[in-house]
């Protein structure tokens, strides 16, 4: 697990460049891209797509997720319990990485850990 | 698929019986007799601690979507306000513990500071409050769920003569869990300073770059202040350690081992996977830093950890695990929380069940702290002993201010090895739970309700 960061990154670029290598018709490349001017509909998918990507799960995000990096993490929320102790104190799940790329005009967010990918519809960005 | 409490009940006995850590201390109650919260609740030992406290202080539920629920690293909703409620119930006291930069708590025209004393929410009396409905909008206002919510604040910031009236609209703040990265010039040479609020993976990159700092500031000594560190990712503890310390005294050897009951003393008896003991971690375990790269490190043959009561888990265990390799640790402040255990939370029908699984061992051996680490002139209900100072918390001061009591204390028993006189009370052990209570509890969830301020 703790490798599947760098190894998927590295799998989704050779494979990137094995297919643009055999395509007739070359994938527009895609670069690390931040959000721009973000709307509240474009921040609603945003988190949509991330709860869907996560099986649904609620997720929270900063207004200005992916504004000034392409790369969002995500981890558990905070939690107490009944008598407010902290729950999260020895924690060895590992959180979940996104990136955001520019592939042509489209915005696109790519689970890194799985490679699965989400275009943005109601997104714009530019290149980082 | 929703089972019959029974079936649940039976369930849990088995869960239990096979996974909890004491599961011999548990006294076998008919599952027939019990609904499952209470049954559940049965299910842990009755034993004490040597202070006193229950051995078991950390056997719970939680809504399985609640617990599930995730957030971009840091972000929670609130003001960027950390609120410690030193007292939460008539006479009540809630100051503010830290800030987090560019929030609505420090933004003008709140300009709110470490050591702000809440004095009103919305009207009301926080002080004073006794009636439901007034402890509902406190808890309101203080602890917003959501971003948005605009509340009206009375507080008397440290040093002032009167209080002002701020106004601040909530918002989905992000953290910095590394604050106040400093150097401090002392007698004993060139000393480190950094705040470390939160094991959250941010921090990884947070921390290297804190790290590299320090180690081209060329720090002979180092002051790790994890006083409101309530613990996170386990990976993050061990770069620390390993950061503190560098490879001579970490290489091949155990960060911290992961020890089941007796039943399962060679495999991780949830993962199937033989039990591996954690490294001091080297490199980056890619949280927000490339794993594999390499981690800046101070090589201290010791440290200052500035601890409290909200200093937990993972946080305690970097004091573990830089003990079980012979550096030398220094605690200054009061008595950790006392919890070097963990668990995997099992969903069963809508909740999520907590039972303690495990416990963290270091490189010794050692993972018995369930009273907490305690600095060595503590008096009162103490955990194990550590040299050191206890110093009660000064919210005069902000943090990593040399004059700031905790920070002063540690820089002084560096260069002399003496400590601050502990306040003379009562009797010893009254002064030590007066000491004790004075350390406040530390909110940062949204899922309270009306639990936090009571009447």
């Amino acid at each position: 697990m703790n490798h599947v960061w760098r190894q998927t990154v590295a799998a989704s670029t050779a494979a990137a460049l094995f297919l643009a290598g055999c395509a007739q018709r070359k994938s527009p490349p895609e670069v690390p891209a931040i959000l721009t001017n973000p709307t509240g509909q474009s921040r609603a998918e945003l988190t949509r797509v991330l709860s869907e990507a996560m099986n649904g799960v609620s997720v929270t995000l900063a207004d200005d997720a992916l504004t000034g990096t392409d790369t969002l993490i995500l981890g558990p929320a905070a939690r107490r319990d009944a008598k407010e102790m902290n729950l999260g104190g020895r924690e060895t799940r590992r959180p979940e990485h996104f990136r955001l790329v520019k592939r042509g005009s489209q915005c696109v967010l790519v689970h890194v850990e799985t490679g699965r990918s989400w275009i943005l519809a109601s997104a714009t960005c530019s290149p980082r | 698929m929703q089972g019959s409490t029974l079936t649940e009940n039976q369930f849990l006995r088995s869960w239990t019986n096979e996974l909890y850590l004491w599961y011999s201390e548990v006294p076998d109650q008919n599952p027939a007799s019990y609904s499952t919260p209470n049954y559940f609740n049965l299910l842990k030992t009755t034993a004490v601690t040597t202070s006193g406290k229950p051995k078991d202080r950390f056997h719970f539920t939680y809504s399985t979507a609640e617990w599930r629920a995730l957030s971009q690293s840091g972000v929670e909703a609130g003001y960027g306000a950390q609120f410690l409620v030193i007292s939460s119930s008539a006479p009540r006291k809630v100051v503010v513990a830290y800030t987090e930069p560019g929030s609505p708590a420090t933004e003008p025209p709140a300009n709110l500071a470490r050591g702000a004393q809440v004095l009103t929410v919305d009207g009301v009396d926080l002080v004073n409050a006794t009636d439901s409905a007034s402890i509902a909008k406190l808890n309101e206002g203080l602890f917003p769920s959501s971003s948005g919510a605009s509340h009206t604040f009375s507080v008397l910031d440290a040093g002032a003569s009167a209080p002002r009236t701020i106004t601040m609209v909530s918002a989905n703040v992000t953290s910095s869990p590394v604050q106040n990265v400093g150097t401090i010039r002392t007698a004993a040479g060139t000393v480190g300073y950094l705040l470390f609020n939160d094991h959250i993976a941010t921090a990884e990159q947070a921390l290297v770059d804190a790290f590299r700092r320090l180690s081209d500031a060329k720090v002979n000594d180092l002051v790790l202040d994890v006083r409101y560190n309530g613990g996170g990712y386990l990976d993050i503890a061990s770069e620390v350690a390993y950061m503190i310390a560098g490879p001579g005294p970490t290489a091949g050897r155990t960060f911290e081992k992961t020890v089941f009951s007796d039943k399962h003393t060679t495999r991780d008896p949830i993962t199937g996977q033989p039990i591996v003991p954690m490294p001091f971690h080297a490199t980056a375990q890619g949280l927000s830093v490339p794993e594999g790269q390499a981690l800046p490190t101070l090589n201290l043959p010791r440290v200052t950890i500035l601890t409290g009561a909200n200093t937990c888990s993972a946080s305690e265990a970097i004091i573990n695990g830089l003990q079980g390799v012979g550096i030398e640790v220094i605690q200054v402040g009061a008595t950790t929380c006392g919890k070097p255990y963990g668990f995997y939370p099992q969903d069963n029908c809508g909740t999520t069940y907590f039972s303690i699984q495990f416990k963290g061992a270091n490189e010794k051996g050692f993972g018995d702290y369930p009273d907490g680490f305690s600095p060595a002139n503590a008096t009162g209900s103490i955990g194990v002993p550590v040299p050191g100072c206890f110093v009660t918390d000064d919210f005069d001061h902000a943090l990593g201010d040399p004059a700031e009591a905790r920070l002063e204390a540690a820089l002084g028993y560096m260069v002399n090895g003496t400590c601050p006189v502990v306040p003379a009370g009562p009797s010893a052990v009254e002064a030590g739970e007066i000491q004790t209570r004075r350390e406040g509890t530390l909110h940062r969830s949204p899922w309270r309700e009306n639990r936090i301020l009571r009447r």
